[in-house]
C-alpha cells in the first residue's frame, strides 16, 4: 500500500492498526508492532496526537489543530512537523492513513 | 504428590521438588501439573508436529547448553503450538505444553537437586509466561511488605546482592527470575523457589548464610553451593528495581566515588531497560508481546528504578547496605 507523502496526509484518515498497541513510559510511549515485533518510541507530543485521532474522527489535520491548541501556538506552526511524523509512522506499519 | 507455589503457579508434582519446603500454600490457579517421564515420551511429544527452534544459549565452551523448540502442528507458518521442547546439556529436557499447564520431564541421572536447577531455572519460568505471568531477570528481597528487585547481566552478581540483603535481615522473594504480574496500576511480585545458587569466590557466602541459620545447603557442583532459604509465603507489590551495572577501574574514578557504588534515581525512564530485562525473549506471539509491553509500562509508572554503578572496590556486602538504605526509603510505609 502506498503511504501517503508529508504534503498529503494530514490531508487523510488515519488510525492506529489493530496490530498495534502502545503503552505509556513516562514521558515517552512505546508503539508495538505486532506483526513485526517492532518497537517505535514516539516523545509527548507524538502520543498525544495519536491519543487525539479517536477524538478527531481520524482527521489528521483536525487532530493536529487540536494538538497545537493544546500547546498554545498555530496548527502552521507543527504541522510539517507532525506531517513528517505521521509519515514515519506509516511507514513503519504504525497508522494506516488513507485519502478522504 | 507434591503440592507446592512458585513463581505464581500452582505446582502439582508426582516427585519430590528438592528444596521448596512446602511453606507457600498453593493459591487455587494457575495449576501446572509435573511429571517425570521417559526421553522416550518427549520423542513421541516433539515428533507429533514441526519443530522450530525458538532460542538457543551457549555454554562457556561455545557448545550448544541450552535451546527451545517450538512444536507446532503440521500446516506451516501460523500453526498453533502443541507445545515447547526445553533442552539444557547435561540436565534434562522437559515438554511444557503450549497452555503451560502439563510440564513432563526426562531429568538427567542426578541427584535431584542438581537437575532440578534447569527445572526451577528455565522449565517453571517459561510455565509461568505460558500462564499468562510476565517473567524479569532479577533477583529481589522482601523490604517492608513490598518487593525489590535488583537486574544485572548474568554473573554481575544478582545473587550474591540478594544473598547478602538476606543476611541484612530481607527474605529472599526470587533468585535470578522473577514472575510479576499486573494488579491495578501496578505490579505483584510472585515468590520463585527459595533456592540459590552461590559461587565458590572465597567470599564464604553460603558458610555465612548457614551460620546465620538463613540456609541449608542441598549440595555443590560445578564451582557453586545450591542453597535451600526460607521461602515467602505471599506475593509482594513490587516498589524498586535497582539495574546493577559494574563499572570499571577506570569508570569508577571517572565517578569519583571509588569506595561507593553510586546509585540514581532513572527519571526518564527508558523503556529498553525494562524491556530488557524481561527473561523470555523466546515466545513472541501477540498476547505475550501486549503483556510483555504492558508490564513494563506498569513498572515504569509504578516502581522507583535506580541505576546503580558498582565499581571494582565495592564488595558485595557494602553494595548491600547501600542498596538497603535506598530501597527502604523507596519502599514506603509498610504494607
Amino acid at each position: 500500500m502506498r503511504v501517503a507523502s508529508r504534503e498529503d496526509i494530514l490531508d487523510c484518515r488515519a488510525v492506529v492498526p489493530a496490530d498495534v498497541v502502545y503503552r505509556e513510559f513516562g514521558d515517552e510511549t512505546l508503539l508495538l508492532n505486532l506483526s513485526t515485533g517492532n518497537y517505535h518510541g514516539v516523545n509527548a507530543s507524538g502520543a498525544r496526537l495519536i491519543a487525539l485521532l479517536p477524538e478527531a474522527d481520524g482527521d489528521l489535520r483536525l487532530a493536529v489543530e487540536r494538538l497545537a491548541a493544546e500547546c498554545g501556538v498555530g496548527a502552521g506552526e507543527i504541522a510539517e512537523e507532525m506531517a513528517g511524523f505521521c509519515v514515519q509512522l506509516a511507514e513503519r506499519g504504525l497508522l494506516e492513513a488513507t485519502a478522504r | 504428590v507434591t503440592r507446592e507455589r512458585a513463581f505464581g503457579l500452582d505446582l502439582d508434582a508426582r516427585f519430590g521438588l528438592d528444596g521448596f519446603a512446602g511453606a507457600v500454600p498453593p493459591a487455587g490457579d494457575r495449576l501446572v501439573r509435573l511429571r517425570l517421564v521417559p526421553e522416550a515420551e518427549l520423542r513421541e511429544l516433539a515428533g507429533a508436529g514441526e519443530s522450530e527452534r525458538i532460542a538457543a544459549a551457549a555454554g562457556a565452551d561455545g557448545a550448544e547448553a541450552a535451546s527451545i523448540d517450538r512444536v507446532a502442528a503440521a500446516g506451516g507458518e501460523g500453526a498453533p503450538a502443541l507445545g515447547y521442547l526445553a533442552s539444557a546439556t547435561g540436565f534434562g529436557r522437559a515438554w511444557i505444553d503450549a497452555g503451560g499447564g502439563d510440564v513432563r520431564v526426562a531429568a538427567a541421572a542426578l541427584p535431584a537437586w542438581r537437575w532440578q536447577r534447569f527445572l526451577v531455572g528455565q522449565v517453571l519460568p517459561f510455565a509461568a509466561v505460558l500462564n499468562g505471568l510476565e517473567v524479569f531477570h532479577a533477583s529481589a528481597v522482601a523490604v517492608e511488605g513490598r518487593a525489590v528487585a535488583v537486574v544485572a547481566a548474568s554473573g554481575a552478581g544478582k545473587t550474591s546482592l540478594a544473598l547478602e540483603l538476606v543476611l541484612l535481615g530481607l527474605d529472599l522473594v526470587d533468585d535470578d527470575v522473577l514472575a510479576v504480574e499486573r494488579a491495578g496500576h501496578g505490579l505483584i511480585a510472585h515468590p520463585g523457589a527459595p533456592l540459590a545458587n552461590v559461587r565458590h569466590d572465597g567470599t564464604g557466602l553460603a558458610e555465612r548464610l548457614c551460620e546465620a541459620g538463613h540456609a541449608r545447603v542441598l549440595g555443590s557442583a560445578d564451582g557453586e553451593t545450591r542453597v535451600e532459604l526460607r521461602p515467602r509465603a505471599q506475593a509482594l507489590p513490587l516498589s524498586a528495581i535497582f539495574f546493577l551495572r559494574r563499572t570499571g577501574e577506570g569508570e569508577a574514578s571517572a565517578t569519583g566515588e571509588g569506595d561507593r557504588a553510586r546509585i540514581e534515581r532513572i527519571d526518564p525512564v527508558d523503556p529498553r531497560l525494562l524491556l530488557a530485562a524481561t527473561f523470555n525473549l523466546a515466545l513472541r506471539d501477540p498476547g505475550r508481546l501486549t503483556r510483555q509491553l504492558d508490564v513494563c509500562s506498569a513498572g515504569a509508572g509504578s516502581a522507583a528504578l535506580f541505576a546503580v554503578d558498582c565499581p571494582p572496590s565495592v564488595d558485595a556486602p557494602q553494595l548491600a547496605r547501600q542498596i538497603r538504605d535506598v530501597a527502604l526509603g523507596a519502599a514506603g510505609p509498610p504494607s
